[in-house]
């Protein structure tokens, strides 16, 4: 089947077809501008010399379809794009100016740390409008990685490297939370499609991703009429009481069966996995199309074989993230220690320490709304250090197992459900915002046990 | 003594189990505990100390990337 498709991929009127379907196939989630990517891959396609300069073209395009909209909405006019505009070329200008380069990634994260603590004591004292603090969030979330994965790059590759063509690895036009699909340049660059039986591979994984990302999609449509946010038109029988919606569980556990919380939990983690692989996919399949073949984002976390495999399957990319920043300098420094010492500590330095500090700052906009709401942003923030702490223990145990017993093979269907348990459990404190506190989080948790 | 060259390099790769059947013109599809263990494997073949090489994860996972990380260091 597979070959079947690369055949037709590589012919000039099969790969319009498949272009075609996946135009389509983007049209929910991107409306017209799912046609600009269509012209994006017609002329990529046809000039695989200015693939580069079009795929840069094109997430420039993307970003303004959405920011233009959302500065509209909040009443903030242009300066969204200005601040955009400004911080791009704050960084271009720091590719090409060799004394800038010294300037290195702490310098950068302090800043950006210092400017949302400054943003959210401004706030407090009435002076920035809401909106707008959560815009400068947002946007400097939206651009912290990219950044730094940018600088990463740049600060090793030669003086002859291409920038403004690059930048499509530093425009965040896909997404939120800022987590780069592709990472840098250069890993783009490691997976473009050079000769025309791996474009019509890659052409073909694309329409792959891009066609589940729309079946995911109705499947998430038709889930939330039915069971999560139901009307009596579109439920036809109490399917809540059997499978309750986390919002629900979250706040009174005690209305359902011990059954059906677990059923609830167990709902909430597919649906999680449903949403990422949308996300993911959709992101994924334009890049493939564009001729870079990057690996998927999401990867059947439900088939992995321990925790620390579903992590790697369930969000690739921030798992790469917290390997590239946190997890690999600390463990390549730790030389004199065991290889499982130093697993632990680079697991601790990465899943807790990493994945804390990157939501620290990612949850900061409860600090820029009703004027100072520092307790919501304890309560967020309070129970993603929980989150954190559990999932770096978690991780520690799994890969010391697989580290020392390299050829032990579980049963799959017991790291299946050993696997989804473990973060179908940890859900519970990464779920929702700061309206959930911790002791309900906690209560949430208990409950499933039977206690309260 | 100068870096190592490619061949030995790849000869040094394919001596690493999870390796051995891997086109090593493609960037090579390791996972992450593997990874680790190419690197006290690169650690304790070569002598180098990959912490002082500023090597990435992307990098060791490719003959080239390794290449480059080992010509960085001035007195292998």
């Amino acid at each position: 089947m597979t070959s079947r498709l690369q055949t037709l991929a590589a012919s000039s009127g099969g790969r319009i077809f498949l272009a075609i379907l996946c135009c389509a196939a983007l049209w929910p989630a991107y409306g017209y501008v799912a046609l600009l990517i269509f012209g994006a891959i017609a002329v990529a396609a046809t000039r695989p010399d200015r693939r580069p300069e079009v795929f840069s073209l094109l997430a420039i395009l993307i970003f303004l379809s959405q920011v233009i909209p959302q500065s509209a909405a909040g009443g903030l006019g242009y300066k969204p794009l200005l601040f955009s505009a400004g911080w791009i070329a704050a960084v271009v200008a720091w590719s090409r100016i060799e004394r800038l380069r010294r300037i290195g990634l702490l310098p950068l994260h302090l800043f950006v740390a210092i400017a949302l603590a400054a943003l959210a004591v401004l706030n407090t004292g009435g002076i920035r409008p809401v909106v707008s603090a959560m815009a400068w969030q947002q946007l400097a979330m939206a651009l912290l990685w990219r950044t730094s994965y940018w600088m990463k790059w740049r600060a090793k590759s030669g003086r002859e490297a291409p920038i403004v063509s690059r930048l499509f690895a530093l425009i965040p036009c896909f997404g939120s939370g800022g987590v780069p699909i592709g990472k840098s340049p250069e890993y783009f660059e490691r997976y473009e499609a050079r000769k025309p039986q791996a474009l019509a591979e890659a052409h073909v994984e694309g329409a792959k991703l891009l066609l589940l990302a729309l079946i995911y999609r109705l499947i998430l449509i038709g889930l939330d009429r039915t069971l999560w946010n139901p009307t009596p038109d579109t439920t036809f029988f109490d399917l809540q009481a059997l499978i309750p919606p986390m919002n629900e569980l979250m706040a009174d556990p005690a209305q359902f069966a011990v059954y059906a919380r677990w059923i609830g939990l167990c709902g909430e983690l597919i649906r999680a996995i449903l949403e990422l692989a949308v996300f993911g996919h959709t992101a994924v399949g334009i890049c493939c199309w564009m001729g870079y073949k990057i690996p998927r984002n999401t990867r059947s976390p439900l088939w992995s074989n321990s925790i620390f495999d579903f992590w790697t399957r369930y969000y690739f990319y921030f798992k790469e993230l917290l390997l590239d920043f946190f997890f690999f300098p600390v463990y390549l420094k730790l030389k004199r220690f065991s290889p499982v010492t130093r697993t632990v500590l680079a697991t601790f330095a990465a899943a807790c320490a990493g994945n804390f500090y990157y939501h620290a700052l990612l949850y900061a906009s409860p600090l820029m709304q009703l004027p100072g709401n520092l307790d919501g942003y304890l309560q967020w923030i309070g129970a993603r250090a929980i989150y954190c702490v559990v999932l770096a223990t978690g991780l520690s145990f799994s890969m010391i197992r697989t580290v020392k017993n390299p050829q032990l093979q579980r049963r799959r269907w017991l790291g299946i459900m050993v696997s989804a348990a473990f973060f179908a459990l940890l859900h519970i404190w990464s779920y929702g915002a700061e309206p959930f506190t911790i002791a309900a989080r906690w209560r949430v948790f208990a409950s499933l046990f039977g206690i309260g | 003594m100068g870096s190592p060259g490619r061949e030995q390099v790849i000869g040094l790769l394919r001596s690493f189990p999870p390796l051995q059947a891997v086109d090593f013109e493609r960037p090579f599809e390791i996972d992450s505990v593997d990874l680790l263990q190419l690197v006290v494997h690169l650690e304790q073949s070569l002598g180098v100390d990959l912490a002082a090489l500023e090597a990435e994860p992307d990098e060791l996972r490719t003959v080239d990337g390794i290449l480059k990380v080992l010509a960085r260091h001035p007195t292998r």
